[in-house]
């Protein structure tokens, strides 16, 4: 990670203690030279952990119908309650939506939160990728959750990014965010192999054979320059390169974006994709909660991914029962993978999308925004799973029990990351600490 | 090294005899320092020693809240957060001793003070965690800390009077030095004066915060070395702080070392601490490193193959001197600093609209290129007002819509000052305060804008502004100090002479107060900048945080260069040249391999070309020009006035705009050197070995064909692509490795010509100001 390397341009240690930035700068340059205690001190305070903790993000772009997910409100009247059924699951005392069957039959390994509240009502995954709203935001923008880890922790394996996005672009662009980097900057931004990656991933006609007499050559030429090579700054450049090269030609990256070489019983597993956009949003690529394992399981800190198309003003049910199979199939598989693999200790897992939609059907057999209260599905990360969280009123407008904000599911995750809030901070552009969260809120309790 | 001014009061049995050991074991300690094991034991035994002040002596705002700081009860991360933690709020750093007191002695009912059985006070179970403390435990019972606050509470926990004098100074000694093994620590003593004259020792309870992890500091001002390195310590007691410089260096050698002759006085700043150091400089550059250095320094771009070659065979003695102000009159120059003056200057589409971009960029571009002193430029723009397309300095004020942003940019790029701590609370490591942050702030209280029309297109965003607007100064208006309520007196930031007269234009006064050579804030800062455009690291370092736990690496350079700057009227382009001659500046970047020889200038930073400058070099290369939306092809990428002309929405950026983003243009929402990345990144990576915009460039480069043509020998090929990407002749080996390539597909000619592009493109020697 050319951190360790990179010229020291924003200041390290700023208010408290010692920054991870600047903990890596001279862990980098004292070759061993830090005694060991001295050193697990300073991993202590900058928050490094062993173990590799991951993060899969799943946003439903638009918006999706909380009361028609986990929590179906069978006393609210029929322009309110709609045609869809609740179910039992194999926890006592919780019911779904009848559309998510397997989900029903895992709900041990879930958390539903049917409460979700505080947000902006801006029809962009900006609040899910960051916890915040846009504005007001320091110079340069709040950085996203991937973006803060692969800052803190930086990659697992050299040769696979730290922070990847499977999220595509979408005609409607704030859909397609894909978790920005904000004031951490261009080195923590996502590796996106289904959006800016994709273009410089391929080789625009150089054939793998020149490519690789390429690299020959410029092997070949560095070695003969070393003395150009004494700076650490330089060897920074020397991983990403190969790292690129190796995505080029073959390598660990790749091969985790390829399912071919996945167990084909598996893929299976996951259902059937389809790559065309939803109208202005992401398409159906159920594959991709698959690759989001791959990913993890290479090294990635941190994978967001967006499917489908859930602003559905109009023909909400028909919608509904097109895109919720598709995702009880894809999230259910995802959990049984982590858990066959043991990850589910390590990788949490949220599905959630910016709102609510409205109590009220439309004329259209839709239901519009409503920020007001909205829901989320946790899973994995070591949480207390098979309990739901929150509950909304009678006809699902408000949260009536138990209201969670973004920033809690947000704090919740960081904790399943092992990052002490109180503790941690990022710096911004001024040099100016930032927690990762507002102060004063905490994970939630129910879960950790 | 007493804490209590000397006076010891007996509290403790046989404290004397305790001190008279204590002297014996300072010179076993004196005889063997290299026992560290030793040292340690006598420094814990010393603290034993040391809890003896008698409590009638224990005043809040001195003692206890020097407490609350030593034990980091008030730091950002804990108490001292704006909220608080657990229920405790603490002023930050213990800026307010009146507000602590109410906060320990008043909230919760005063549940946190048990004057009857002092020990059993929440204030003190937490901190020795004898009750469940999130901060786990800051001290042991029985420490001097415990003492002060228990002792305290036994007083009947007086409040803060007026009659205690606050410190006015510290005294840290030594301030600066050099520990050569077997010497490995150093005692630092530290001795506060108060207002009404006395002083006092305060060793014990002040704070010491080092830069890095390369040493340990004890309790007590016992400072270890971990590593070899110079570190900063910043010391502080109560609101005053200031920094020690230490360096704790191997063996001293006795031989000298062979130093180069200094050039001038900046060889002899740096050569001089290299010496102290012993710290061997590298060696000087070769002519194609010269050269290579000085046209991306001056102009941005590479020299061409010709050029040079032209300086390579150009046998005078004085033809680097020659070069540098040859390099200075070109066209080049201006664009290169209009380039980072329009990065400092927010000269950016979204808030200037694209035609004021131009005019703003074209009239910096001028001052640059007519030679403009910096002192006037300056005054220019903060005294800039009237129509922002007639006047374009005044384009200066156009993105600072209020007074505490004017007040932060001004205060950041002309005096070098991060003054935003100080909005909420005073600076916690500098000496600003909120009231100088607001009464600073009252300077630009009364700039406005008169603003005709704004044609912006797109009406949801409220930054976006299109059209003409006039910059005014009214004749009314204040800025409100939060900490008061009240309007600030408008003041002039540090310094004498900083009143100012309300009624007057406050502009004007700002122009001739900033730029006035008396002002050594504005001249430093500025050779600081422009030291960090040439060496690639301020002297101090980041360029725009000058403060007093931050100094120079070399401070007495620092001045007699700003002496020098004033001395010659700001000139520019006379600083570079001192610079720029200087062997400092024209040593090599190899050698010693340590952070510690390249923040000392003994050998240059290695850093990579920035955005604009690896599209250039790419396109001199391959002789093909770069497209950038909103642009007329054949403008380099380091001419672009601002960030982007054609927004997004309405045309997707070339790919040519992807690589500036990319690698790094800033997008010039801030006034920052920061703003412009210099890292690397896997997604650069990709642009340079896979990207479309080199793939297309080397396809379809003229220049690369015609070398192919079968005229030219494989032999001048490679020279020509040589000097052309690097400035310099082929060596050997790269001749014959490049040579095999060509000769043994001849019929794959110029495919192998365009990998050979490719590879020097891709070479760290390309891509790396070294």
């Amino acid at each position: 990670m050319l951190n360790i390397l990179g010229t020291p341009s924003r200041r390290s240690a700023f208010c408290d203690g010692v920054s991870r930035r600047g903990f890596l700068k001279i862990g980098g340059l004292a070759m061993g030279g830090l005694s060991l205690p001295q050193l697990l001190q300073a991993e202590a305070r900058a928050g490094v952990r062993k173990s590799h903790k991951a993060v899969i993000m799943v946003f439903l772009p638009g918006g999706p119908p909380h009361q028609d997910m986990w929590e179906i409100k069978t006393e609210a009247p029929s322009e309110i309650r709609g045609p869809l059924q609740p179910i039992s699951t194999s926890v006592p005392g919780i019911q779904i939506c009848e559309l998510f069957p397997k989900i029903a039959q895992r709900m041990d390994r879930f958390v539903p939160i049917r409460s979700i509240v505080g947000a902006s009502g801006s029809h962009a995954a900006f609040q899910c990728m960051t916890g915040r709203r846009e504005t007001p935001a320091p110079s340069g923008g709040w950085p996203s959750m991937g973006s803060t880890l692969a800052q803190l922790y930086g990659p697992v394996d050299p040769n696979v990014p730290p922070y990847v996005s499977l999220c595509y672009k979408t005609s409607h662009a704030p859909w397609g965010d894909p978790g920005r980097a904000g004031f951490l900057g261009i080195a923590n931004e996502p590796f996106r192999p289904m959006a800016d990656g994709a273009e410089d991933m391929v080789l625009n006609g150089v054939s793998l054979e020149r490519l690789q007499d390429r690299k020959g050559l410029l092997t070949a030429f560095d070695r003969l320059r070393r003395d150009v090579d004494r700076s650490g700054m330089v060897s920074g450049l020397d991983a990403f390169q190969r790292q690129a090269l190796g995505v080029l030609t073959s390598s660990k990256l790749i091969d985790a974006l390829d399912l071919s070489r996945e167990n084909s019983g598996i893929v299976e597993r996951y259902g059937q994709g389809d790559p065309k956009p939803r109208a202005d949003g992401a398409p159906k690529m159920v594959e991709n909660f698959l690759i989001a394992r791959r990913l993890v399981e290479a090294g990635a800190r941190c994978v967001t991914l967006n499917f489908s198309r859930w602003d559905w003003h109009g023909g909400n049910f028909k919608r509904a029962k097109e895109d919720m199979p598709m995702l009880d199939n894809a999230v259910s598989a995802l959990i049984d993978d982590l858990y066959e693999r043991d990850l589910h200790q390590d990788v949490s897992v949220v599905v959630w999308g910016e709102f609510g939609r409205t109590p009220k059907i439309n004329n259209n057999a839709g239901r519009d925004h409503w920020p007001n209260v909205s829901c989320a599905l946790l899973a994995g990360g070591g949480m207390k799973t098979g309990q739901v969280i929150g509950a909304t009123d009678r006809i699902g407008g408000e949260a009536s029990e138990r209201p969670v904000t973004f920033q809690e599911v947000m704090a919740t995750l960081y904790h399943n990351m092992g990052i002490d809030l109180n503790s941690t901070t990022v710096e911004d552009l001024t040099g100016r600490p930032r927690f990762l969260i507002d102060d004063g809120v905490e994970p939630i309790s129910e879960l950790v | 090294m007493v804490y209590g001014n000397g006076r010891i009061h007996l509290s403790v049995e046989g404290t004397k005899s305790l001190k008279k050991s204590f002297i014996t074991m300072q010179s076993i300690v004196s005889s063997y320092r290299t026992i560290s094991f030793l040292t340690v034991c006598c420094v814990a035994f010393l603290l034993s020693a040391r809890g003896t002040i008698a409590a009638d002596e224990f005043v809040f705002e001195r003692d206890v809240m020097a407490v609350l700081s030593k034990a980091g009860c008030n730091l950002g991360t804990c108490h001292g957060n704006l909220r608080g933690k657990g229920g405790l709020s603490l002023s930050l750093r213990g800026q307010d001793a009146a507000g602590d007191f109410l906060a320990l002695t008043h909230d919760l009912a005063g549940r946190r003070i048990n004057r009857n059985a002092a020990d059993e006070s929440l204030m003190l179970l937490k901190p020795v965690a004898g009750v469940p403390h999130e901060g786990g435990q800051r001290f042991q019972v029985g420490s001097l800390e415990y003492t002060i606050l228990r002792d305290w509470i036994r007083a009947g926990s007086p409040g803060p009077a007026s009659t205690s004098p606050p410190v006015t100074q510290l005294q840290v000694t030594p301030q600066h030095k050099n520990i050569f093994l077997p010497e490995d620590s150093v005692q630092l003593e530290v001795i506060a004066t108060f207002d009404d004259g006395t002083t006092r020792d305060v060793t014990r309870l002040a704070t010491y915060e080092a830069e890095n992890l390369a040493t340990r500091t004890s309790a007590n001002g016992l400072v270890e070395q971990d590593e070899f390195g110079e570190t900063t310590i910043a010391v502080r007691f109560l609101n005053e702080q200031l920094a020690v410089r230490l360096a704790f260096l191997p063996p001293s050698r006795s031989a000298s070392m062979a130093l180069p002759e200094p050039q001038n006085y900046i060889d002899r700043h740096v050569f001089g601490k290299l010496q102290e150091l012993q710290i061997e400089p590298a060696e000087l550059v070769s002519d194609s490193v010269f050269v290579r250095r000085a046209y991306f320094d001056l102009l941005g771009i590479p020299p061409t193959g010709q050029e040079a070659q032209a300086f390579a065979n150009d046998l005078h003695q004085d033809k680097r001197a020659r070069l540098i102000d040859e390099l200075m009159n070109r066209p080049e120059f201006a664009d290169q600093w209009a380039l980072k003056w329009s990065d400092l200057l927010r000269n950016e589409e979204k808030v200037m609209d694209a035609r004021g971009v131009e005019l703003f960029h074209s009239w910096i571009r001028r001052s640059f290129a007519e030679g403009q002193p910096l002192d006037e430029f300056v005054r220019e723009l903060v005294a800039g007002q009237g129509s922002t397309y007639e006047n374009p300095p005044s384009n200066y004020y156009r993105p600072l819509r209020d007074p505490l942003s004017r007040g932060e940019t001004t205060a950041r790029l002309f005096l070098g000052v991060r003054l935003q701590c100080a909005k909420c609370h005073n600076h916690p490591f500098d000496h600003w305060t909120q009231d100088d942050y607001y009464s600073w702030a009252g300077v630009f209280a009364r700039v406005d804008y008169e603003v005709p029309e704004n044609k912006r297109q797109d009406r949801l965003d409220k930054n976006e502004f299109v059209g003409e607007q006039q910059v005014i100064e009214k004749m009314e208006g204040e800025v409100t100090n939060a900490r008061t309520g009240e309007a600030a007196t408008p003041q002039f930031l540090g310094g004498e002479a900083s009143a100012v007269t309300p009624d007057a234009s406050r502009l004007e006064q700002l122009a001739n107060w900033l730029t006035s050579p008396a002002n050594k804030s504005f001249s430093q800062a500025q050779v600081n900048r422009i030291w960090f455009h040439l060496l690639g690291r301020g002297l101090v370092e980041p360029v725009d945080d000058f403060r007093v736990t931050n100094p120079a690496s070399h401070p007495e350079l620092l001045e007699a260069l700003a002496d020098d700057f004033v001395r010659h009227r700001y000139d520019v382009r006379h600083l570079i040249r001192r610079i720029m001659m200087s062997k400092t500046y024209q040593l090599a970047s190899h050698g010693s391999n340590d952070e510690f020889a390249t923040t000392n200038y003994a050998r240059t930073m290695v850093r990579r070309h920035s955005a604009e400058q690896l599209l250039d070099a790419q396109c001199q290369l391959l002789g093909m020009p770069s497209q950038f939306n909103g642009y007329a092809e054949g403008i380099r990428a380091g001419q672009l006035p601002g960030v982007l002309r054609v927004r997004l929405r309405e045309k997707a950026p070339s790919p040519d705009d992807r690589f500036l983003t990319v690698f790094g243009k800033p997008k010039r929402l801030m006034s920052c050197e920061c703003e412009r990345s210099d890292e690397t990144t896997l997604t650069q990576a990709f642009y340079l070995l896979g990207g479309e915009s080199l793939h297309g460039r080397l396809a379809n480069s003229a220049r690369l064909k015609k070398l192919a043509e079968p005229t030219n020998s494989s032999l001048e090929i490679i020279r020509e692509l040589y000097w052309s990407a690097l400035s310099r002749a082929p060596a050997n080996e790269e001749m014959n490795l490049f040579r095999r390539q060509l000769e043994t597909q001849p019929e794959e000619r110029e495919q192998i010509i365009q990998d050979l592009a490719w590879a020097l493109i891709n070479s760290k020697e390309f891509m790396f100001r070294h």
